[in-house]
């Protein structure tokens, strides 16, 4: 009887947040702009993957990794090899952006400026649930003490 | 009422500083950090990128221990020892002692997890590298994320006994580390009820900023500023829950 008037909230919050709170959390596949996310597809379709590789290349999937190439070449790689990298389908990207190996490291929250309106919102809503609890909580108190 | 608020958190604090839990913690973390510093790099670039990532995530970890070996045992020591209810009766309402406990543990813990900051560093220039300048506001998070735990601990500690206490901390410290996508897989039966459950828990993803330190990319300031306040804000949360709770306990 005690837990009722915790227990009611929560089922009644429970059940409709359950009807409509897609989108309302971080996870950036709802979250994220079609643009932001189609960043991904479209890289995907630039850039061939491991299946597409294996597929033009059926002795050796990792061109890059060719041990008679290396031994041919054990200088630090130089404009020759990155010439040859770039024209065995293997896609090279500058460092520190995103791209399609990448997006779960810049899918964080630090990097998905997005998502922080929505820190904002929680902090908010936590700063007012934090008042709510303790005021509730006094008042049952000092009620109690009164009986 | 804050003075003895205060008052009440330096003997808290003196208290824990007695007890060989705090050193014992820390030992590890300075240990765990050694280690790391130790692991050869073999020549391979990016060994700062390896020193870092472990470095951090020894950090958080350490700062998990830490709430949990601090917090999860004050309350019921000072109920089983009757020092609870002298205390009570008289010069502290139940939210001074809450307060005053969770000042004294979080002191303790900040100055922990400051001096591993500072042994990650040290380790960082015996190997002749440079130390981020976001590794110190990047510590200030794991502390904050600390002063969560911390919380969450005095919640469990109010209802719960110390061995439960431990898992049940650590069970939330992993699932709020999930993804909403990772989270529903856990019960794909009932995807409203984990998506829902998820909105509600903790996101501790917001403290993960080791990997771009570790790779040597900037975070904007003002979000550094965002997730130290919804760390605070989850963290007053928790106090008001947990005195709640401890307002309905009956100390006999």
């Amino acid at each position: 009887m005690k837990l009722f008037p915790i227990i009611l909230p929560a089922a009644l919050l429970t059940v409709c947040m359950s009807l409509g709170c897609r989108g309302a959390d971080y996870d950036i596949a709802e979250v994220a702009s079609t643009d932001y996310l189609g960043l991904d597809e479209e890289l995907d379709r630039e850039h061939p993957q491991e299946g597409d590789l294996q597929e033009t290349s059926s002795t050796n999937p990792y061109p890059f990794y060719d041990s008679s190439f290396l031994c041919v070449n054990p200088n630090p790689p130089g404009e020759e090899l990155m010439e040859e990298v770039e024209s065995s389908g293997v896609c090279l990207h500058d460092a520190g952006e995103r791209n399609h190996g990448t997006g779960w490291f810049f899918n964080q929250p630090w990097a998905a400026t997005f998502i922080w309106s929505k820190i904002v919102r929680d902090t908010v809503i936590l700063l007012v649930l934090a008042a709510v609890v303790f005021l509730v909580s006094d008042r049952t108190l000092s009620q109690r003490r009164r009986r | 009422m804050m003075r003895t608020v205060f008052t009440f958190a330096g003997m808290t604090l003196r208290s824990l500083l007695r007890r060989r839990t705090i050193y014992g913690i820390s030992i590890v973390i300075m240990l765990a950090l050694f280690g790391i510093g130790q692991i050869p790099s073999f020549g391979v670039e990016g060994e700062s990128t390896f020193i870092l990532d472990f470095g951090l995530f020894g950090l958080e970890l350490g700062a998990l221990l830490l709430a949990i070996g601090l917090a999860s045992n004050i309350y019921p020591r000072d109920r089983e020892q009757k020092t609870a209810m002298p205390l009570l009766a008289v010069p502290l309402s139940r939210g001074q002692y809450l307060i005053g406990r969770f000042l004294g543990a979080a002191l303790v813990q900040a100055a922990a997890l400051l001096v591993s900051c500072i042994g990650l560093m040290l380790i960082l220039v015996i190997h002749g590298h440079a130390v981020p300048g976001d590794l110190i506001p990047a510590t200030a998070l794991l502390i904050i994320e600390g002063w969560f735990l911390l919380a969450v601990v005095f919640f469990f500690s109010f209802w719960t006994s110390p061995p439960l206490n431990a898992p049940m901390t650590l069970l939330l410290f992993i699932v709020s580390q999930m993804s909403v996508v990772q989270f529903v897989s856990l019960y794909p039966q009932a995807p409203g009820l984990m998506r829902t459950l998820r909105l509600i828990l903790p996101h501790m993803d917001v403290f993960r900023i080791k990997d771009p330190i570790a790779h040597g990319m900037g975070i904007p300031d003002v979000y550094f500023l965002l997730a130290g306040l919804y760390g605070l804000a989850y963290m007053a949360f928790m106090l008001s829950v947990a005195l709640a709770v401890f307002r309905t306990r009956d100390l006999k």
